[in-house]
């Protein structure tokens, strides 16, 4: 804190220099001879334990311990949900492997639907081919097209500044083109992301 | 001679002890042991987070779901975390950044859709409705909602990083140290943060201030 904040004109201390000695447990010298400002230190210690107190309360009557006793059984539900996807996937697999140690008639099962499989893809990539050739024009502008796909994504730039109040640059994961205060770069790059998260999941 | 007695672990001993276990189980694919062993830092820092959470987005379900997303994420990331960092300060950081998130999503969000939801009879829900039965006596309770109704509507006037560092400092009791950790603000900053929110609150919950009587603060409680 400045000295000029610390002392008002007439030699008292400021409400900031009362409310920074309640939060450090300091007590300045001046209140030892100053009557006032030991009754408005007083003033303000109550009125911070008040606030506290009642901060406390609201939180704590908002989620009392049934409801925090559901949110931990939903976290680890859904910490087990995460576990858990490593088995699943590698299901199909192992079926198919052991289908085709025991099973014959499932192996001639499974070759019919391949050719089932071959004849779809071959339709759709025709499918595809024709589409295009119907819709093609040998003028077509090229550039415009192009212009036309980023014209939406054009607004948004000043969109995403804007959003960018307080609080919002504190963020970890925020857009790519975000700009970043670098300060907060150490800690992030040992923070997970949400993309992380996501890739982490996916792998899982 | 006796025994002399093991010096019991601090939080920030414990959790990262916990934490290495849980490192531990999940290196080696023991997966239930290691939830279980998440569970205790959970169970020490759940209380806390969802104060902060609850404070900071003012709506109960939203900061419901933050709190899960943050232990969520902080399982999956544990290997991550490095044990010279207190987990307390690495774990409220991704809390604030999911808090955060979900801040940035409800603006765009309520750039485009009407005002917040309320329920059949058009009344939001008030905090008090989740008091336990026992305790105060009903004048009592009534005065202490209306206070903490008024402390909530001259906190939702706060900019959000002054609730931010307000929440962090004042009920969760950091130091502007950790609330600089915690954020990757300056100390310094956080300090001026904190004396401009002390400032605005002490003018807004002055006796005869009737700028924070209006009801419909906090978002309805799902
Ligand atoms: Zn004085």
């Amino acid at each position: 804190m400045r000295i000029a904040d610390t002392l008002l004109r007439r030699g008292h201390l400021s409400e900031d220099a009362l409310v920074a000695a309640w939060y450090s447990g300091v007590c300045p010298a001046h209140l030892d001879t100053c009557d006032l400002c030991t009754e408005r230190a007083l003033d303000v210690s109550r009125w911070l334990e008040q606030t506290r107190e009642l901060g406390m309360a609201e939180a704590d009557a908002a989620f009392p311990a049934e409801r925090l006793a559901a949110q931990q059984a939903q976290i680890l539900r859904r910490l087990e949900q995460l576990d858990r996807p490593s088995k699943l996937l590698s299901f199909p697999r192992v079926a198919a492997a052991t289908a085709g140690h025991h099973d014959f008639a499932s192996r001639e099962h499974r070759h019919f639907a391949g050719w089932i499989l071959a004849a779809a893809a071959a339709g759709l990539i025709l499918g595809v081919i024709g589409g295009r050739l119907s819709t093609w024009q040998p003028t077509a502008p090229a550039v415009h097209t192009s212009a036309a796909a980023t014209a939406p994504r054009t607004p948004k730039a000043p969109d995403t500044l804007r959003s960018l109040d307080q609080g919002a640059d504190l963020l970890l994961e925020s857009d790519p083109g975000q700009p970043q205060i670098r300060s907060l770069s150490a800690i992030d790059r040992m923070t997970p992301q949400g993309t992380v998260v996501r890739a982490s999941n996916r792998r899982r | 001679m006796a025994e002399a007695s093991p010096t019991p672990l601090t939080t920030r001993e414990a959790d990262a002890c916990v934490a290495i276990d849980v490192k531990a189980h999940q290196a080696a694919g023991r997966l239930d042991a290691a939830r279980e062993r998440f569970t205790e830092l959970v169970d020490r820092h759940q209380r806390r987070a969802i104060r902060i959470a609850f404070h900071y987005l003012r709506e109960a379900a939203d900061a419901d779901e933050a709190v899960q997303d943050a232990f969520v994420k902080s399982y999956l990331h544990l290997g991550t975390f490095r044990e010279d960092l207190p987990f307390e300060v690495w774990f409220t950081r991704i809390l604030i950044n999911g808090c955060l998130d979900r801040l940035k999503a409800r603006r765009r969000r309520e750039r485009w859709i009407a005002p917040p939801p309320v329920d059949t009879m058009g009344v939001e829900r008030d905090p008090a409705e989740y008091l336990p039965s026992r305790g105060p006596s009903p004048e009592e309770l009534v005065l202490l909602g209306e206070r903490r109704e008024q402390l909530s509507v001259a906190l939702g006037k706060l900019p959000e990083r002054q609730r931010l560092i307000f929440t962090l400092s004042h009920f969760d009791g950091q130091t502007s140290r950790e609330v600089s950790a915690m954020t990757g603000l300056n100390e310094s900053t956080v300090r001026v943060h904190l004396f401009r929110a002390i400032r605005r609150l002490r003018s807004l919950l002055a006796p005869g201030a009737s700028h924070v009587k209006s009801r419909g603060s906090r978002r309805a409680h799902r």
